[in-house]
Protein backbone atom coordinates (compact mmCIF):
# COMPACT_ATOMS: atom_id res chain seq x y z
CA UNK A 1 0.00 0.00 0.00
CA UNK A 2 3.05 2.64 -0.80
CA UNK A 3 1.98 5.81 -2.45
CA UNK A 4 4.78 6.85 -4.29
CA UNK A 5 3.53 8.89 -7.69
CA UNK A 6 6.61 11.28 -8.54
CA UNK A 7 7.03 14.47 -7.35
CA UNK A 8 4.79 13.37 -3.62
CA UNK A 9 6.61 13.81 -1.06
CA UNK A 10 4.71 13.29 1.91
CA UNK A 11 1.14 11.18 2.04
CA UNK A 12 -0.84 9.48 4.78
CA UNK A 13 -2.75 6.56 3.92
CA UNK A 14 -5.94 5.76 6.09
CA UNK A 15 -4.46 7.24 9.04
CA UNK A 16 -6.18 6.81 12.64
CA UNK A 17 -4.40 7.50 15.92
CA UNK A 18 -6.51 7.47 19.49
CA UNK A 19 -5.59 9.13 22.31
CA UNK A 20 -6.35 8.74 25.98
CA UNK A 21 -7.54 11.72 28.16
CA UNK A 22 -8.20 11.94 31.92
CA UNK A 23 -6.16 9.67 34.27
CA UNK A 24 -7.75 6.43 36.35
CA UNK A 25 -10.98 5.84 35.83
CA UNK A 26 -11.84 8.85 34.61
CA UNK A 27 -9.32 8.36 31.35
CA UNK A 28 -11.09 8.32 28.09
CA UNK A 29 -10.15 6.99 24.71
CA UNK A 30 -10.61 9.43 21.89
CA UNK A 31 -9.82 9.47 18.25
CA UNK A 32 -7.95 12.12 17.09
CA UNK A 33 -7.90 11.65 13.35
CA UNK A 34 -10.18 8.70 11.45
CA UNK A 35 -8.90 7.39 8.20
CA UNK A 36 -7.32 10.54 6.94
CA UNK A 37 -5.70 9.87 3.63
CA UNK A 38 -3.40 12.81 2.15
CA UNK A 39 -0.52 13.69 -0.44
CA UNK A 40 1.87 16.55 -0.36
CA UNK A 41 3.38 17.20 -3.25
CA UNK A 42 7.41 18.19 -3.65
CA UNK A 43 7.39 22.27 -3.38
CA UNK A 44 3.73 22.93 -2.27
CA UNK A 45 2.76 25.16 0.38
CA UNK A 46 0.00 23.01 2.11
CA UNK A 47 -2.41 24.16 4.58
CA UNK A 48 -4.34 22.08 7.45
CA UNK A 49 -7.33 24.19 8.39
CA UNK A 50 -9.84 23.53 11.17
CA UNK A 51 -11.81 24.16 14.51
CA UNK A 52 -9.74 23.06 17.43
CA UNK A 53 -10.03 19.29 18.45
CA UNK A 54 -9.78 18.28 14.89
CA UNK A 55 -6.55 16.65 15.19
CA UNK A 56 -4.59 19.14 12.63
CA UNK A 57 -1.78 19.25 15.23
CA UNK A 58 -1.55 15.48 15.43
CA UNK A 59 -1.52 15.40 11.65
CA UNK A 60 1.94 17.25 11.78
CA UNK A 61 3.06 15.11 14.29
CA UNK A 62 2.68 11.97 12.51
CA UNK A 63 4.25 13.30 9.42
CA UNK A 64 7.12 14.46 11.44
CA UNK A 65 7.01 11.05 13.28
CA UNK A 66 6.70 12.38 16.72
CA UNK A 67 3.53 10.12 17.10
CA UNK A 68 3.00 6.93 15.55
CA UNK A 69 -0.37 6.40 13.58
CA UNK A 70 -2.70 3.38 15.35
CA UNK A 71 -3.59 2.43 11.62
CA UNK A 72 -2.80 3.17 8.47
CA UNK A 73 0.98 4.76 7.55
CA UNK A 74 2.95 7.52 6.81
CA UNK A 75 5.08 7.76 3.86
CA UNK A 76 7.97 10.02 3.18
CA UNK A 77 9.09 10.19 -0.40
CA UNK A 78 7.60 6.66 -0.56
CA UNK A 79 9.26 4.98 2.65
CA UNK A 80 7.21 4.79 5.57
CA UNK A 81 8.13 7.10 8.39
CA UNK A 82 9.48 5.40 11.50
CA UNK A 83 10.91 8.35 13.89
CA UNK A 84 11.62 12.36 13.37
CA UNK A 85 14.60 13.33 11.61
CA UNK A 86 15.90 16.43 10.71
CA UNK A 87 14.15 16.02 7.45
CA UNK A 88 11.00 16.86 8.90
CA UNK A 89 11.59 19.59 10.93
CA UNK A 90 8.36 20.78 12.98
CA UNK A 91 7.82 24.58 13.98
CA UNK A 92 6.11 24.85 17.16
CA UNK A 93 3.47 27.63 18.18
CA UNK A 94 6.34 28.53 20.70
CA UNK A 95 9.42 29.00 19.35
CA UNK A 96 11.52 27.10 21.95
CA UNK A 97 14.50 28.63 21.88
CA UNK A 98 16.98 27.83 24.26
CA UNK A 99 17.73 30.77 26.62
CA UNK A 100 21.24 29.79 27.75
CA UNK A 101 22.12 30.13 24.15
CA UNK A 102 23.25 33.02 21.66
CA UNK A 103 20.62 33.30 18.66
CA UNK A 104 23.97 31.85 16.64
CA UNK A 105 24.00 29.32 19.06
CA UNK A 106 20.40 28.51 18.80
CA UNK A 107 20.82 28.55 14.89
CA UNK A 108 23.74 25.97 15.05
CA UNK A 109 21.77 23.40 17.65
CA UNK A 110 20.52 21.44 14.70
CA UNK A 111 23.87 21.41 13.11
CA UNK A 112 25.54 19.79 16.15
CA UNK A 113 22.81 17.04 16.21
CA UNK A 114 23.70 16.54 12.30
CA UNK A 115 27.92 16.20 13.64
CA UNK A 116 28.86 19.07 11.53
CA UNK A 117 32.43 20.67 12.73
CA UNK A 118 32.49 24.29 13.93
CA UNK A 119 33.44 25.80 10.73
CA UNK A 120 30.33 24.31 8.73
CA UNK A 121 27.88 25.29 11.66
CA UNK A 122 29.17 28.92 12.25
CA UNK A 123 29.21 29.83 8.09
CA UNK A 124 25.58 27.71 7.92
CA UNK A 125 24.12 29.85 10.27
CA UNK A 126 25.36 33.32 9.39
CA UNK A 127 23.75 32.42 6.13
CA UNK A 128 20.47 31.50 7.38
CA UNK A 129 20.18 34.35 9.82
CA UNK A 130 20.67 36.62 7.21
CA UNK A 131 18.01 34.62 5.63
CA UNK A 132 15.62 35.86 8.36
CA UNK A 133 17.49 39.38 8.08
CA UNK A 134 18.72 38.85 12.17
CA UNK A 135 22.43 38.77 11.33
CA UNK A 136 22.37 41.70 13.39
CA UNK A 137 21.46 39.89 16.27
CA UNK A 138 23.33 36.87 16.33
CA UNK A 139 25.00 37.48 19.97
CA UNK A 140 22.01 38.23 21.53
CA UNK A 141 19.89 35.90 23.87
CA UNK A 142 16.77 34.97 23.72
CA UNK A 143 14.42 36.52 26.20
CA UNK A 144 16.63 40.01 24.61
CA UNK A 145 14.34 39.34 20.91
CA UNK A 146 10.60 39.96 20.84
CA UNK A 147 8.60 37.24 19.98
CA UNK A 148 8.25 37.64 16.30
CA UNK A 149 11.66 37.71 16.09
CA UNK A 150 12.60 34.78 18.09
CA UNK A 151 10.26 32.70 15.44
CA UNK A 152 12.39 33.76 13.05
CA UNK A 153 15.20 32.50 14.70
CA UNK A 154 13.24 29.29 15.19
CA UNK A 155 12.70 29.59 11.22
CA UNK A 156 16.20 29.73 10.70
CA UNK A 157 17.27 27.04 13.10
CA UNK A 158 14.91 24.90 11.21
CA UNK A 159 16.19 25.93 7.92
CA UNK A 160 19.51 25.30 8.97
CA UNK A 161 19.33 21.69 8.91
CA UNK A 162 17.84 21.80 5.13
CA UNK A 163 14.96 19.98 5.87
CA UNK A 164 12.75 18.34 2.96
CA UNK A 165 9.69 18.95 4.84
CA UNK A 166 9.08 22.11 6.69
CA UNK A 167 6.01 21.39 9.42
CA UNK A 168 4.97 24.42 10.79
CA UNK A 169 2.14 23.90 13.76
CA UNK A 170 0.26 27.19 14.40
CA UNK A 171 4.10 29.04 14.77
CA UNK A 172 2.09 32.35 14.05
CA UNK A 173 -0.74 32.15 16.46
CA UNK A 174 0.73 34.08 19.56
CA UNK A 175 2.14 37.19 17.83
CA UNK A 176 0.06 40.44 17.23
CA UNK A 177 -1.71 40.60 13.85
CA UNK A 178 0.71 43.27 12.34
CA UNK A 179 4.10 41.20 13.34
CA UNK A 180 2.30 38.31 11.70
CA UNK A 181 1.90 39.90 8.61
CA UNK A 182 5.44 40.85 8.59
CA UNK A 183 6.33 37.08 9.10
CA UNK A 184 3.43 36.00 6.60
CA UNK A 185 5.54 38.33 3.79
CA UNK A 186 8.69 36.41 5.07
CA UNK A 187 7.46 33.36 4.60
CA UNK A 188 6.28 33.70 1.42
CA UNK A 189 9.79 35.02 0.32
CA UNK A 190 11.45 32.21 1.85
CA UNK A 191 9.50 29.84 0.59
CA UNK A 192 9.71 31.25 -3.10
CA UNK A 193 13.58 31.19 -2.53
CA UNK A 194 14.22 27.78 -1.06
CA UNK A 195 10.89 25.94 -2.65
CA UNK A 196 10.50 23.78 0.41
CA UNK A 197 7.75 21.38 1.08
CA UNK A 198 5.77 23.01 3.72
CA UNK A 199 2.77 21.80 5.38
CA UNK A 200 0.85 24.55 7.42
CA UNK A 201 -1.55 23.82 10.36
CA UNK A 202 -3.52 26.87 11.51
CA UNK A 203 -6.93 28.24 12.51
CA UNK A 204 -6.83 31.08 10.60
CA UNK A 205 -8.42 30.80 7.24
CA UNK A 206 -6.86 34.18 6.63
CA UNK A 207 -3.23 32.69 6.94
CA UNK A 208 -4.02 29.77 4.74
CA UNK A 209 -5.46 31.73 2.22
CA UNK A 210 -2.57 33.91 2.05
CA UNK A 211 0.14 31.66 2.16
CA UNK A 212 -0.90 28.29 0.69
CA UNK A 213 -1.66 25.88 -2.61
CA UNK A 214 -3.94 23.90 -1.04
CA UNK A 215 -5.86 24.07 1.72
CA UNK A 216 -7.38 21.08 3.63
CA UNK A 217 -10.33 21.74 5.72
CA UNK A 218 -10.78 18.90 8.49
CA UNK A 219 -13.92 18.24 10.00
CA UNK A 220 -13.55 17.47 14.14
CA UNK A 221 -14.44 14.77 16.32
CA UNK A 222 -13.07 12.70 14.68
CA UNK A 223 -10.60 14.44 12.64
CA UNK A 224 -11.15 13.70 8.99
CA UNK A 225 -10.66 15.76 6.01
CA UNK A 226 -13.86 17.30 4.55
CA UNK A 227 -12.76 19.43 1.77
CA UNK A 228 -9.36 19.96 0.02
CA UNK A 229 -9.42 23.82 -1.42
CA UNK A 230 -7.19 24.64 -3.93
CA UNK A 231 -5.77 28.09 -3.88
CA UNK A 232 -5.00 29.06 -7.78
CA UNK A 233 -3.22 32.14 -7.38
CA UNK A 234 0.53 32.67 -7.87
CA UNK A 235 3.08 33.90 -5.88
CA UNK A 236 4.40 36.18 -4.41
CA UNK A 237 0.85 37.59 -3.54
CA UNK A 238 -0.86 40.69 -2.77
CA UNK A 239 -2.93 39.68 0.43
CA UNK A 240 -5.72 42.53 -0.08
CA UNK A 241 -6.41 40.95 -3.54
CA UNK A 242 -9.87 41.25 -3.98
CA UNK A 243 -10.34 37.34 -4.85
CA UNK A 244 -7.83 35.98 -2.18
CA UNK A 245 -10.75 38.04 0.17
CA UNK A 246 -13.46 36.41 -1.43
CA UNK A 247 -11.71 32.73 -1.34
CA UNK A 248 -11.54 33.56 2.59
CA UNK A 249 -14.98 34.47 2.61
CA UNK A 250 -16.21 31.63 1.09
CA UNK A 251 -14.90 29.21 3.47
CA UNK A 252 -15.66 31.08 6.42
CA UNK A 253 -18.84 30.35 5.31
CA UNK A 254 -18.40 26.51 5.43
CA UNK A 255 -16.94 26.70 8.12
CA UNK A 256 -19.81 28.39 10.02
CA UNK A 257 -21.97 25.43 8.94
CA UNK A 258 -19.50 23.13 10.72
CA UNK A 259 -19.07 24.95 13.91
CA UNK A 260 -23.25 25.42 14.55
CA UNK A 261 -22.77 21.55 13.81
CA UNK A 262 -20.23 21.26 16.67
CA UNK A 263 -22.20 23.25 18.62
CA UNK A 264 -25.08 21.25 18.64
CA UNK A 265 -22.70 18.42 18.82
CA UNK A 266 -21.24 19.10 21.67
CA UNK A 267 -24.70 20.17 23.39
CA UNK A 268 -24.85 17.04 25.53
CA UNK A 269 -21.45 17.35 26.94
CA UNK A 270 -20.92 19.41 30.14
CA UNK A 271 -17.23 20.15 29.30
CA UNK A 272 -17.51 21.95 26.28
CA UNK A 273 -21.35 23.49 26.77
CA UNK A 274 -19.95 26.69 28.23
CA UNK A 275 -17.18 27.28 25.06
CA UNK A 276 -20.07 26.38 22.59
CA UNK A 277 -22.61 28.65 23.98
CA UNK A 278 -20.01 31.39 23.85
CA UNK A 279 -19.18 31.08 20.30
CA UNK A 280 -22.98 30.12 19.80
CA UNK A 281 -23.87 33.58 20.74
CA UNK A 282 -20.95 35.63 18.88
CA UNK A 283 -22.90 37.40 15.63
CA UNK A 284 -21.91 35.93 12.16
CA UNK A 285 -19.35 35.93 10.94
CA UNK A 286 -16.96 36.42 13.95
CA UNK A 287 -17.98 33.45 15.33
CA UNK A 288 -14.68 31.70 13.92
CA UNK A 289 -12.35 34.34 13.69
CA UNK A 290 -12.17 34.84 17.60
CA UNK A 291 -8.27 34.56 17.59
CA UNK A 292 -7.03 35.61 14.00
CA UNK A 293 -8.97 38.69 14.18
CA UNK A 294 -11.04 39.02 10.64
CA UNK B 1 26.20 51.51 58.70
CA UNK B 2 24.13 47.82 59.43
CA UNK B 3 27.17 46.50 60.97
CA UNK B 4 27.98 49.90 63.37
CA UNK B 5 24.02 49.47 64.45
CA UNK B 6 24.27 45.85 65.43
CA UNK B 7 27.78 46.56 67.36
CA UNK B 8 26.03 49.82 69.05
CA UNK B 9 23.17 47.18 70.33
CA UNK B 10 25.47 44.46 70.98
CA UNK B 11 27.72 46.84 73.34
CA UNK B 12 24.46 48.24 74.65
CA UNK B 13 22.94 44.93 75.69
CA UNK B 14 26.12 44.17 77.14
CA UNK B 15 26.14 47.30 79.33
CA UNK B 16 22.43 46.48 80.51
CA UNK B 17 22.64 42.83 81.06
CA UNK B 18 25.83 41.40 80.97
CA UNK B 19 28.01 43.58 82.44
CA UNK B 20 28.14 41.61 85.82
CA UNK B 21 28.22 38.15 83.60
CA UNK B 22 31.09 36.69 82.56
CA UNK B 23 29.05 34.53 79.83
CA UNK B 24 28.35 37.69 78.23
CA UNK B 25 31.57 39.01 76.14
CA UNK B 26 31.43 42.76 75.10
CA UNK B 27 31.88 43.49 71.25
CA UNK B 28 35.91 44.62 72.21
CA UNK B 29 36.70 41.82 74.02
CA UNK B 30 35.61 39.47 70.98
CA UNK B 31 37.84 41.49 68.22
CA UNK B 32 40.12 41.42 70.59
CA UNK B 33 39.96 37.58 70.26
CA UNK B 34 39.67 37.72 66.80
CA UNK B 35 43.00 39.91 66.49
CA UNK B 36 44.57 37.41 68.42
CA UNK B 37 43.54 34.32 67.07
CA UNK B 38 44.26 35.20 63.91
CA UNK B 39 47.59 36.90 64.62
CA UNK B 40 48.67 33.65 66.25
CA UNK B 41 47.61 31.90 63.06
CA UNK B 42 45.34 29.57 65.46
CA UNK B 43 42.08 30.77 63.60
CA UNK B 44 43.46 30.63 60.15
CA UNK B 45 44.89 26.96 60.83
CA UNK B 46 41.33 25.70 62.29
CA UNK B 47 39.87 27.90 59.15
CA UNK B 48 42.04 25.64 56.64
CA UNK B 49 41.22 22.13 58.41
CA UNK B 50 37.31 23.36 58.12
CA UNK B 51 37.93 24.11 54.33
CA UNK B 52 39.81 21.17 53.45
CA UNK B 53 37.23 19.05 55.21
CA UNK B 54 34.04 20.59 53.50
CA UNK B 55 36.07 20.64 50.00
CA UNK B 56 35.61 16.94 49.76
CA UNK B 57 32.81 16.68 52.14
CA UNK B 58 30.81 19.00 49.19
CA UNK B 59 32.87 17.36 46.53
CA UNK B 60 31.95 14.12 47.01
CA UNK B 61 28.12 15.07 47.63
CA UNK B 62 28.58 17.45 44.44
CA UNK B 63 29.63 14.27 42.49
CA UNK B 64 27.16 11.36 44.33
CA UNK B 65 24.16 13.84 44.21
CA UNK B 66 24.35 14.33 40.89
CA UNK B 67 24.59 10.93 39.76
CA UNK B 68 22.09 10.12 42.25
CA UNK B 69 19.69 13.42 40.80
CA UNK B 70 20.18 11.78 37.61
CA UNK B 71 19.42 7.95 37.87
CA UNK B 72 15.96 8.86 40.01
CA UNK B 73 15.41 11.17 36.84
CA UNK B 74 16.09 8.97 34.10
CA UNK B 75 14.22 5.68 35.63
CA UNK B 76 10.94 5.49 37.18
CA UNK B 77 12.23 2.82 39.04
CA UNK B 78 15.15 3.68 40.45
CA UNK B 79 12.42 7.12 41.67
CA UNK B 80 9.97 4.76 42.89
CA UNK B 81 12.51 2.36 45.14
CA UNK B 82 15.03 5.63 46.14
CA UNK B 83 12.87 8.75 46.12
CA UNK B 84 10.85 8.71 48.75
CA UNK B 85 13.78 7.18 50.82
CA UNK B 86 16.65 10.45 49.78
CA UNK B 87 13.41 12.74 50.84
CA UNK B 88 12.90 11.03 54.11
CA UNK B 89 16.77 10.89 55.00
CA UNK B 90 16.97 14.59 54.14
CA UNK B 91 14.06 15.87 57.11
CA UNK B 92 17.48 13.87 59.49
CA UNK B 93 20.01 16.27 61.01
CA UNK B 94 22.42 14.88 59.29
CA UNK B 95 24.48 14.58 62.79
CA UNK B 96 22.25 11.79 63.69
CA UNK B 97 24.51 10.01 61.14
CA UNK B 98 27.53 10.35 63.68
CA UNK B 99 26.67 7.54 65.58
CA UNK B 100 26.60 5.12 62.25
CA UNK B 101 29.08 6.91 60.77
CA UNK B 102 31.61 6.14 63.92
CA UNK B 103 30.40 2.98 64.00
CA UNK B 104 31.73 2.04 60.13
CA UNK B 105 34.68 4.40 59.92
CA UNK B 106 35.61 4.69 63.64
CA UNK B 107 36.21 8.36 65.02
CA UNK B 108 38.24 9.56 62.01
CA UNK B 109 38.17 12.31 59.12
CA UNK B 110 35.95 9.55 57.45
CA UNK B 111 33.41 9.71 60.05
CA UNK B 112 33.26 13.44 59.71
CA UNK B 113 33.31 13.76 55.63
CA UNK B 114 30.28 11.17 55.66
CA UNK B 115 28.16 13.30 58.11
CA UNK B 116 29.29 16.28 55.71
CA UNK B 117 27.93 14.10 52.39
CA UNK B 118 25.02 13.00 54.54
CA UNK B 119 23.76 16.85 54.94
CA UNK B 120 24.21 17.80 51.43
CA UNK B 121 23.63 15.17 49.37
CA UNK B 122 20.11 15.15 49.63
CA UNK B 123 19.39 18.78 48.49
CA UNK B 124 21.40 18.55 45.70
CA UNK B 125 20.03 14.65 44.33
CA UNK B 126 16.29 16.05 44.94
CA UNK B 127 17.61 19.37 42.77
CA UNK B 128 18.98 18.08 40.67
CA UNK B 129 16.09 15.44 40.00
CA UNK B 130 13.63 18.30 40.42
CA UNK B 131 15.66 20.04 37.33
CA UNK B 132 15.96 17.23 34.73
CA UNK B 133 11.81 16.51 35.82
CA UNK B 134 10.69 19.72 34.59
CA UNK B 135 12.87 20.67 31.41
CA UNK B 136 10.15 22.54 29.69
CA UNK B 137 8.28 19.94 26.96
CA UNK B 138 8.55 23.21 24.42
CA UNK B 139 12.77 22.23 24.67
CA UNK B 140 12.03 18.36 24.71
CA UNK B 141 9.76 18.43 21.38
CA UNK B 142 12.44 20.81 19.68
CA UNK B 143 15.16 18.02 20.76
CA UNK B 144 12.71 15.76 19.17
CA UNK B 145 12.21 17.14 16.15
CA UNK B 146 16.10 17.45 15.42
CA UNK B 147 16.23 13.83 16.16
CA UNK B 148 18.61 14.50 19.23
CA UNK B 149 20.11 11.21 20.43
CA UNK B 150 19.72 10.56 23.92
CA UNK B 151 23.19 11.62 24.92
CA UNK B 152 22.52 14.92 23.09
CA UNK B 153 19.37 15.45 24.26
CA UNK B 154 21.12 15.00 27.89
CA UNK B 155 23.84 16.88 27.28
CA UNK B 156 22.56 19.96 25.30
CA UNK B 157 19.00 20.21 26.42
CA UNK B 158 18.10 18.61 29.61
CA UNK B 159 21.34 19.44 31.36
CA UNK B 160 22.02 23.35 31.03
CA UNK B 161 17.55 23.62 31.33
CA UNK B 162 17.80 22.01 34.53
CA UNK B 163 20.78 24.14 35.64
CA UNK B 164 19.14 26.83 37.60
CA UNK B 165 17.38 24.56 40.09
CA UNK B 166 20.35 22.36 40.11
CA UNK B 167 22.53 25.79 41.36
CA UNK B 168 19.39 26.67 44.22
CA UNK B 169 20.08 23.05 44.90
CA UNK B 170 23.78 23.59 45.47
CA UNK B 171 23.43 26.62 47.35
CA UNK B 172 21.45 24.92 50.02
CA UNK B 173 23.32 21.77 49.92
CA UNK B 174 26.30 23.99 50.94
CA UNK B 175 24.71 25.45 53.57
CA UNK B 176 23.86 22.36 54.98
CA UNK B 177 27.53 20.94 54.82
CA UNK B 178 28.66 23.64 56.32
CA UNK B 179 26.71 23.01 59.62
CA UNK B 180 26.43 19.45 59.11
CA UNK B 181 30.65 19.81 59.00
CA UNK B 182 30.31 22.20 61.91
CA UNK B 183 28.36 19.50 64.40
CA UNK B 184 30.59 17.09 63.24
CA UNK B 185 33.45 18.76 64.66
CA UNK B 186 32.14 20.42 67.42
CA UNK B 187 30.41 17.03 68.69
CA UNK B 188 34.48 15.32 68.38
CA UNK B 189 36.67 18.21 68.77
CA UNK B 190 38.91 17.61 65.98
CA UNK B 191 41.18 20.26 64.67
CA UNK B 192 39.15 22.80 62.70
CA UNK B 193 36.64 25.45 63.88
CA UNK B 194 34.35 23.16 65.72
CA UNK B 195 37.14 21.90 67.40
CA UNK B 196 38.23 25.29 68.46
CA UNK B 197 34.59 26.16 69.95
CA UNK B 198 35.23 23.10 72.12
CA UNK B 199 38.15 24.02 72.90
CA UNK B 200 37.19 27.68 73.66
CA UNK B 201 34.37 26.42 75.67
CA UNK B 202 36.43 24.04 78.01
CA UNK B 203 38.76 27.17 78.95
CA UNK B 204 35.86 29.18 79.32
CA UNK B 205 36.88 31.83 76.82
CA UNK B 206 33.93 33.02 75.61
CA UNK B 207 35.63 35.87 73.90
CA UNK B 208 37.50 33.36 71.53
CA UNK B 209 34.01 31.64 71.39
CA UNK B 210 32.40 34.26 70.38
CA UNK B 211 34.76 35.13 67.47
CA UNK B 212 35.03 31.80 66.47
CA UNK B 213 31.16 31.53 65.68
CA UNK B 214 32.05 35.15 63.84
CA UNK B 215 34.14 33.63 61.46
CA UNK B 216 32.10 30.53 61.17
CA UNK B 217 29.11 32.70 59.54
CA UNK B 218 31.29 34.71 57.64
CA UNK B 219 32.65 31.76 55.68
CA UNK B 220 29.38 30.54 54.80
CA UNK B 221 27.88 34.03 54.00
CA UNK B 222 31.69 34.70 51.69
CA UNK B 223 31.35 31.43 49.89
CA UNK B 224 28.01 31.95 49.32
CA UNK B 225 28.26 35.64 48.26
CA UNK B 226 31.32 34.47 46.24
CA UNK B 227 30.13 31.61 44.69
CA UNK B 228 26.61 30.34 44.74
CA UNK B 229 24.83 33.79 44.66
CA UNK B 230 27.44 34.71 41.52
CA UNK B 231 26.09 31.44 40.06
CA UNK B 232 22.48 32.18 40.04
CA UNK B 233 22.92 35.85 39.30
CA UNK B 234 24.43 34.72 35.98
CA UNK B 235 21.65 32.42 35.37
CA UNK B 236 19.46 34.44 35.61
CA UNK B 237 20.41 37.00 33.34
CA UNK B 238 20.94 34.82 31.12
CA UNK B 239 17.65 33.24 31.18
CA UNK B 240 16.42 36.70 31.46
CA UNK B 241 14.60 36.56 34.73
CA UNK B 242 16.69 39.39 36.11
CA UNK B 243 14.90 41.46 33.21
CA UNK B 244 12.18 41.66 34.70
Amino acid sequence: MSADSPGTKVSLRGVTKHFETGVGKGARRFQAVRAVSLDVSDGEFLALVGPSGCGKSTLLNLIAGLEKPDEGEVFFEGRPVRGAGPDRLVIFQEPGLFPWLTVQKNVEFGLRVLGLDKRERRERAARYLQMVHLSKFRRSLPFQLSGGMRQRVALARALAVEPQVLLMDEPFAALDPRTRDILHLELQNLWLRTHKTIVFVTHSVEEAVRLSDRIVVLGSQPGRVRKIIPVPFPHPRDFLDPELVELRANILREFEEELDLLAKKEGDDDWHLEEGSIRARAPRGVAFGLADGI
Amino acid sequence: MLLAVWLLAWQTAFELLGKESWQFAPPAAVFQALWEGVADKSFLEALWASLCRIACGFGLALVLGSVLGLLLACSRTCNWLAGPLVLGVQSLPSICWMPVAVLWFGLNERAILFVVLMGSLGSISMATRDGLRQVPVAYQRVASTFGASLTQRLLWVSLPAAFPVFISGLKQGWSFAWRSLLAGELLYGVAGMGGLLTMARDLADYARMFAAMIVVVSVSVLVDRAIFSRLEQYVRERWGLAAR
